[in-house]
């Protein structure tokens, strides 16, 4: 059994690392994603308010400012009485009250017309929500279009109420804008972010473990001994390392697509590639910090708390947690320093990218090298490192 | 001598000269010598002893030739050639048998001999053939598919020697491969490195047992403190010390006047009465046996039994190492 087998044994008697790693938090990410909303089906729902209005009046104002209040919303009925009122506020039944006395629509058109303050209306707003305080807005802004009307125009209360109505603006129509449909689903974007975590984890434990068993100074006393060249032993590593890499990447990657961006294979097939160099590119990354704590020689728990820890700081820097246009810009300057940041932005930007224009991908595949380089980076510590500890080991 | 006669000759000194030779070897890890001018030969099929108290840099001396440790100063040989790092076809040849068991935890007991058995050999085929041998010499078949963490310390020991003799190697370094065993697993162990030797292999051997050594090895060195102080067979090391036998008589305890007279005598190095027993410690020499029943003979002493032992490898390694206690600040 050569040493390249050799390591894939140790990887392979470790295996609870890869069913929690690599399987369990593989599948939490694509099931985010499958959780994902595409945007296309969103609608917009306007609020219903419960309103009353008790008019004591019943003049035409009076009924006029009624209607628009009930317009949109649900109307309670109240049989006008002080009691019901006062019940319908305590018991919070309604979210709007109005009680328009009586005469009151006579003293407006003459308060108006002399240009005094308009009779006052007592109006009650639900202390428990702010969909009350909109609807009172609402008849505020009717009642002072009622006065402007009476003192500009004049005549009788149905002129008013007329103009009025003619010139109300107050309803808003809603609709719905339809994003425009990306070329990669939203669902595979986020299971893509995701999977920075499960990667990462995944690959650093699983290297950090098997370079603890090569390391274990007897064994490691026994094959340097042998006649096995130093640099064959490296190969062998190395091939491990990126064997391991790539198991992961497959996995997260392959499984996005079959079931999440199977379409995009036809439809959006350079998009797709560039979502998977991208987490390649982070598979490596994780390789080569797996590689520097197994040359730093870290125990396995160490390993594994590195690996959860800087896993999630890494992930939640990428905007896979919270997007990273909601992160504050102090965090965002940070991120720059992530492979994880540079990732996101490689998916994000293959997501959204409509047409491909070799400018386009350009700057994405510039995106994918500066992960590409934190891992070189890395792995050249890792070198000294190991340099360093080999050499301390023969002096 | 035209150039096929000089390559002949070379090859016949080469196959003349030692398998190990070490010469005036220097190891300093700071301030401290752990190997200081160290030379010795050892020849091909010898099964040589290198005994020492800890520290005296037994194990440093193996790394040296192994290449594993940079050194000062000194000419390291292995079969008539100059070891280096990179003496990949010379390294070849040579099984190393660590202190430590150094296995994979993660690999079964088939899978870790072959897994140190592909560091020499890369035919799959015939490490398939070398690694059941290796099983079969250190009867472990019934363990095959063990992993080592389910295995008793003398198996976990019987494997550790499995790995470093697989590839069959000519030079076999066992640096204590007997520690902590029970006396069966001891005794197999010492059995199949008899055999080994047997069948040509030269055994390098360092143990704290001195009975293994005694056993084991045609010649012994013995270092303290990085030196040689001491090289030659079982038998020319004892006659080197002045440690002579330790005689033994069964007897109701004697005057104080008895063990004087018996201290009195030119022979004797130690007289005390303990146990039912006189004990007496000889120096090297003839008639001593003699010499002390005269004496018990002279005081009247009446006596049972009488036991002679000749002087022990421990004896001497005691009396050229010293009896302080190593391993302390």
């Amino acid at each position: 059994m050569g040493s390249y087998k050799t390591s894939m044994r140790i990887v392979l008697s470790h295996r609870v690392y890869i069913v929690i790693y690599l399987v369990l938090m593989t599948a939490v990410g694509l099931t985010i994603g499958m959780l994902t909303q595409p945007g296309s089906t969103a609608t917009f729902k306007p609020t219903v308010t419960r309103v009353a209005v008790v008019d004591h009046d019943g003049s035409t104002l009076s009924r006029a400012l009624a209607s628009r209040i009930y317009k949109g919303n649900e109307k309670v009925t109240l049989d006008g009485s002080k009691r019901a009122t006062q019940d319908a506020i305590a018991k919070d039944s309604v979210s709007y009250l109005l009680v328009i006395p009586e005469g009151w629509g006579d003293g407006f058109m003459a308060a108006a017309r002399s240009g005094k303050k308009a009779p006052t209306l007592n109006s009650s707003v639900s202390y428990s929500s702010g969909e009350g305080r909109l609807v009172e807005l609402t008849a505020s802004s009717y009642s002072n279009m009622l006065y402007q009307m009476a003192a500009t125009l004049g005549g009788s209360q149905e002129d008013v109420v007329s103009a009025s109505d003619s010139a109300w603006k107050g309803d808003v129509s809603v609709d719905v804008v339809k994003s425009k449909a990306t070329p990669l689903p939203a669902s595979l974007r986020v299971a893509a972010e995701f999977s920075s975590y499960s990667i990462f984890a995944s690959v650093t434990v699983v290297i950090a473990v098997l370079m603890q068993a090569l390391n274990r100074p007897e064994v490691a006393r026994r094959r340097m001994a042998s006649s096995q060249p130093a640099h064959v032993r490296s190969a062998s590593l190395l091939a491990a390392c990126l064997t391991i890499a790539l198991v992961a990447w497959i996995f997260n990657f392959g499984l996005q697509v079959l079931l999440l961006g199977r379409d995009a294979t036809t439809t959006a097939p350079l998009q797709l590639a560039m979502v998977g160099a991208a987490e390649l590119s982070y598979s490596l990354f994780s390789a080569a910090v797996g590689f520097l704590i197994g040359q730093i020689g870290l125990s396995e728990n160490a390993s594994n708390a590195v690996a959860n820890i800087f896993g999630m700081v890494f992930s939640f820097m990428g905007g896979a947690w919270t997007g990273l246009s909601l992160l504050p810009d102090s965090l965002l300057a940070v991120a720059h320093f992530m492979p994880s940041y540079w990732t996101t932005l490689a998916i994000e930007g293959a997501s959204n990218m409509e047409t491909v224009t070799s400018a386009a991908m350009g700057s994405l595949l510039g995106d994918v090298g500066i992960c590409a380089l934190f891992s070189v980076a890395i792995l050249l510590v890792g070198l000294v490192v190991g340099r360093d500890r080999s050499a301390g080991r023969s002096s | 001598m035209n150039e096929a006669t000089g390559e002949k000759d070379k090859t016949r000194m080469r196959d003349h000269a030692p398998v190990v030779h070490v010469e005036n070897l220097v190891k300093r890890y700071g301030e401290l010598v752990a190997v200081d001018h160290l030379s010795f030969d050892i020849a091909s099929g010898e099964a040589f002893g290198l005994l020492g108290p800890n520290g005296s840099g037994k194990t440093t001396t193996i790394n040296c030739i192994l290449q594993l440790l940079s050194y000062e100063h000194g000419d390291i040989s292995l079969f008539g050639r100059p070891m280096r790092p990179t003496s990949y076809d010379l390294k070849r040849q040579i099984g190393i048998v660590p202190q430590e068991v150094a296995v994979f935890d993660e690999l079964t007991v088939r899978e870790n001999i072959d897994s140190f058995c592909a560091l020499y050999v890369s035919d799959r085929a015939k490490r398939r053939e070398l690694v059941d041998r290796a099983i079969e010499f250190v009867g472990l078949q019934k363990f095959e598919k063990f992993r080592p963490k389910k295995l008793s310390g003398g198996l976990m020991r019987r494997l550790n020697i499995a790995c470093g003799i697989a590839h069959e190697p000519s030079l076999i370094i066992l640096d204590e491969p007997t520690v902590a065993v029970d006396p069966q697993s001891r005794e197999a162990i010492l059995g199949g490195i008899e055999r080994l030797n047997g069948e040509g292999a030269t055994i390098i051997y360092t143990s704290h047992y001195m009975e293994e050594v005694e056993r084991l090895c045609k010649r012994i060195l013995i270092m303290d403190h990085g030196r040689a102080v001491a090289s030659g067979t079982p038998d020319e090391l004892k006659a080197m010390v002045g440690t002579g036998e330790k005689v033994s008589v069964e007897t109701a305890e004697p005057s104080e006047q008895v063990l004087e007279d018996l201290r009195r005598l030119s022979c004797v190095r130690q007289a005390t009465y303990e146990g039912g027993r006189i004990r007496v410690q000889c120096l090297n020499g003839e008639h001593n046996l003699a010499d002390i029943l005269g004496v018990l003979a002279k005081d009247n002493v009446p006596y049972g039994r009488v036991l002679s032992e000749p002087p022990t490898l421990n004896d001497v390694f005691l009396e050229i190492t010293g009896r302080a206690l190593r391993d302390e600040a």
